[in-house]
């Protein structure tokens, strides 16, 4: 019973934050002119835009008093409370229009009977993967005891505390349910049945982001691109990695194609909105993995290569020559960097002076002539365990679909933005590897332990691009006039 | 099967689409009819032949079987089976309309959708095994897999919890459960000795399960943990200040391979000398 109780006080936790999220938007779209406020906002940012910044503002408090004192928990709440009721009529608002949308409402209806049905196995499930554990749910059980940043939980290299400088979103959302449990149930304080259901909402943001996403890439697609993403194995299973695991890849997964669509739409269509919307997430992606720093990286990257394969050389000289088209470049910068810079002063100022544990390696330190003598025969192996991993039980055959698909001829230009995806999944992919190429860890280990995780960071875009490419294809483009049964199905 | 028989007559692809489908659909029935008998605990064997277990590719054989019964199916009498129909139809329409590539697309479409749905129906299979598992590891403090021996720290956590108070420093010794460990016996604060630091820095290589899924080959990998423990540098501690400052009061010892070697001793029980260990890569065969 208790743990009914439990549930449904995280459902609502949950739902507070959705509704608080949607107030952020309200808030962060005064960036934009009116007329284009919200456009680009739907369901899957309000949740996780109201998940960042109650991350942001628990991390605040961790940076001024080092701890998460129980009052700290009552304020957050208390923010979220207020801010759900403020979002409450946008949501409202803006879900009836949503829904009037929507044409297939019993395909939809499919959609939330596996949402349910994922729900229930969420709430029953304790954390399973080893990450999930000794990474992430031992930071959320210290947080939530008041245990102190600048103590030995975390600054002691001979505490045993796995990657104990990782960051601490992931942690802080946990030690919401921890300190719940702790109210209702307090003889089972450390019990961790039910947390992966934290880690449900992921799925749904992210199979809303991507139909969303992929009906503005390719209208009318969405909802298969959504269903491709929703049922891969990897998506919701609890193994090791999966994304109900409990470990952070699924949230980093969301965060990061959430921030990479929103910057490939908003520098397309100047939108100040979106960009600072794409900042934040990437700032979350970062409070969430220590990948996030790469993926900022990427974005970074991404952007002028993409913006020089929209033009030639030429052009872009002449962006830099004309001041109104240059100010114009830089202040699409300057609002993505607006919404990034604080999550990197908070990672910065929280987690650099971290020390690591004391049989930790670091990576840096790879980067020598000796060290990169001793791996050149690594890249012919970490190719090797991709091409395996990739046609893995746990994709079904969406990567294969994926590879298949490109070989196809388009019936339309590459845009911008679908480039701009293109282009950072094939870097994400690209650096990845090469983490594995210069691993300081044996390479065996590093690869079974970390590869499927690191690749499921890319699926939702690489949905997206799928779906994308099918459209453009003309793939259903059928002619109707050759009407058949299933019994002529194979006849040919 | 009179309808069946007078479409037949039109078209006897359609006859046989109906034949098939009828057929997959009802052994599908029978393998799930069975796995319910075992998981439901009446029957765990038939005529000395044990039951399936797994539910979800019979399920999904059971929708294929019936998505053929339906699409050919000459009458369609109600709206559902009409729109089930026709959207048989714009499948082999598409299916015809495409060159090679999009053939194989569709295909994959198909088999991705196939792989997962046979995932999702083991949903619940899943989640009892997660139960089973953890039952098994909490009731019982050795399994064998495989001919190899496994000790199961779960089975020991709740004797430990109830031995080392719950604000207690311990300090553990053993291999990669560690972190899982100080994660279960939270409160407790788990620490490493320098020693047994240095050792699991020189272990990064040795895990039983990696060993046995790469049948050895992981072992190899021995070379790179020599390489960084000869480049590390390890401060020196007075073991004695060095227990002092963190207040350990226990030290937890755990081996997975050997359930004799595993204990719990209080600080006044150990001496120094028994703390102190040479840190070296411990060796494990494939």
């Amino acid at each position: 019973m208790l743990q009914v109780i439990l549930t449904a006080v995280v459902l609502i936790f949950l739902l507070l934050v959705w509704l608080a999220g949607w107030a952020w938007l309200e808030i962060f779209s005064r960036f934009e002119p009116k007329a284009n406020r919200l456009l680009q906002a739907g369901p899957a940012d309000a949740f996780l835009i109201g998940i960042t910044m109650l991350g942001m503002a628990s991390y605040s408090i961790l940076w001024v008093f080092g701890t998460m004192p129980p009052l700290g928990y009552w304020a957050m709440l208390g923010l979220q409370l207020v801010l759900a009721i403020l979002g409450l009529r946008l949501a409202i608002r803006r879900c009836q229009g949503h829904l009037e949308k929507k044409r297939s409402r019993g395909l939809w209806a499919i959609l939330l009977i596996w949402f349910v049905v994922l729900g229930l196995f969420a709430a029953q499930l304790p954390l399973l993967g080893y990450d999930a554990r000794a990474i992430y749910g031992l930071k959320a059980k210290i947080l939530a005891d008041g245990g102190s940043l600048w103590g030995p939980d975390f600054r002691d290299p001979y505490r045993l505390h796995f990657a104990s400088n990782y960051p601490l979103l992931i942690p802080i959302l946990e030690s919401f349910f921890f300190r719940f449990r702790l109210l209702i149930d307090p003889n089972h304080a450390w019990c961790d049945v039910g947390v992966p259901l934290l880690f449900w909402p992921f799925v749904i943001a992210g199979t809303t982001m991507i139909v969303e996403n992929a009906n503005r890439l390719a209208p009318g697609w969405g909802f298969l691109a959504g269903l491709v993403w929703v049922f891969t194995p990897m998506v919701w299973r609890a193994s090791e990695g999966a994304g109900l695991s409990g470990c952070a890849d699924l949230p980093f997964a969301v965060f990061t194609a959430a921030a990479v669509c929103h910057v490939a739409f908003g520098w397309s269509a100047g939108n100040r909105f979106e960009l600072l919307l794409g900042g934040i997430y990437s700032g979350a992606a970062m409070l969430t993995k220590q990948e996030g720093i790469i993926a900022l990286g990427l974005i970074l990257l991404t952007i002028p290569l993409n913006q020089l394969m929209e033009q030639d050389a030429k052009s872009i000289a002449g962006i830099w020559a004309r001041p109104k088209c240059r100010n114009d470049c830089l202040l699409k910068l300057g609002f993505f960097l607006l919404g990034v810079v604080p999550f990197v002063a908070l990672g910065r100022g929280l987690h650099a002076g971290m020390p690591q544990q004391a049989y930790m390696r670091s990576y840096a330190a790879t980067l020598s002539w000796d060290w990169l003598t001793q791996v050149v025969n690594r890249p012919v192996v970490v190719l090797g365990f991709a091409l395996k991993e990739f046609i893995g039980n746990h994709w079904g055959l969406v990567w294969l679909v994926l590879a298949i698909a490109l070989l196809m001829r388009r019936k339309r230009c590459l845009s911008p933005e679908v480039r701009f995806l293109r282009l950072f999944v094939a870097f994400l992919l690209m650096s990845y590897s090469g983490i594995f190429v210069v691993t300081p860890y044996p390479l065996s280990y590093h690869l079974n332990t970390a590869y499927a995780r690191l690749v499921l960071h890319t699926l939702p875009l690489a949905t997206v691009i799928l779906i994308e490419q099918l459209a453009a294809t003309g793939w259903l483009a059928i002619n109707r006039s050759s009407e058949t049964s299933c019994g002529t199905l194979f006849a040919r | 099967m009179t309808a069946c028989k007078e479409y037949r007559n039109n078209e006897s692809g359609s006859f046989w689409m109906c034949f098939l489908g009828g057929l997959v659909a009802l052994v599908s029935t029978v393998v799930i009819l069975l796995a319910t008998l075992r998981v439901t605990g009446i029957a765990t064997s038939l005529g000395g032949i044990q039951l399936p277990r797994r539910i979800g590719w019979p399920m999904v054989m059971l929708l294929v079987g019936m998505v053929l019964l339906i699409g050919a199916w000459p009458k369609a009498n109600s709206p559902i089976h009409r729109r089930c129909q026709s959207a048989v139809d714009h499948l082999a329409t598409l299916w015809r309309a495409q060159g090679l590539l999009g053939r194989l697309v569709l295909c994959a479409l198909i088999g991705h959708g196939a792989i997962s749905l046979a995932y999702a129906f083991e949903l619940p299979a899943n989640l009892n095994e997660v139960f089973l598992e953890r039952a098994k590891l909490t009731t019982t403090p050795v399994s064998i897999r495989e001919g190899d021996r496994y000790v199961h720290w779960e089975f020991f956590i709740p004797q430990w919890k109830k031995t080392i108070p719950s604000r207690a420093s311990l300090a553990y010794r053993g291999q990669w459960e560690g972190p899982l460990i100080a994660y279960e016996l939270y409160p407790r604060r788990l620490y490493l000795l320098p020693n047994d630091a240095q050792r699991l820095a020189a272990n990064w290589n040795n895990h039983r399960w990696l060993a046995k899924k790469t049948r050895g080959k992981s072992l190899h990998d021995r070379w790179v943990d020599e390489y960084w423990f000869e480049r590390s540098s390890w401060p020196t501690f007075d073991l004695k200040s060095f227990i002092q400052e963190r207040g350990i009061t226990f030290l937890l010892t755990f081996d997975e391979a050997d359930e004799k070697t595993c204990s719990l001793l209080r600080i006044p029980d150990f001496s120094e000398d028994k703390l102190r260990n040479d840190p070296s890569a411990v060796r494990v065969d494939p």
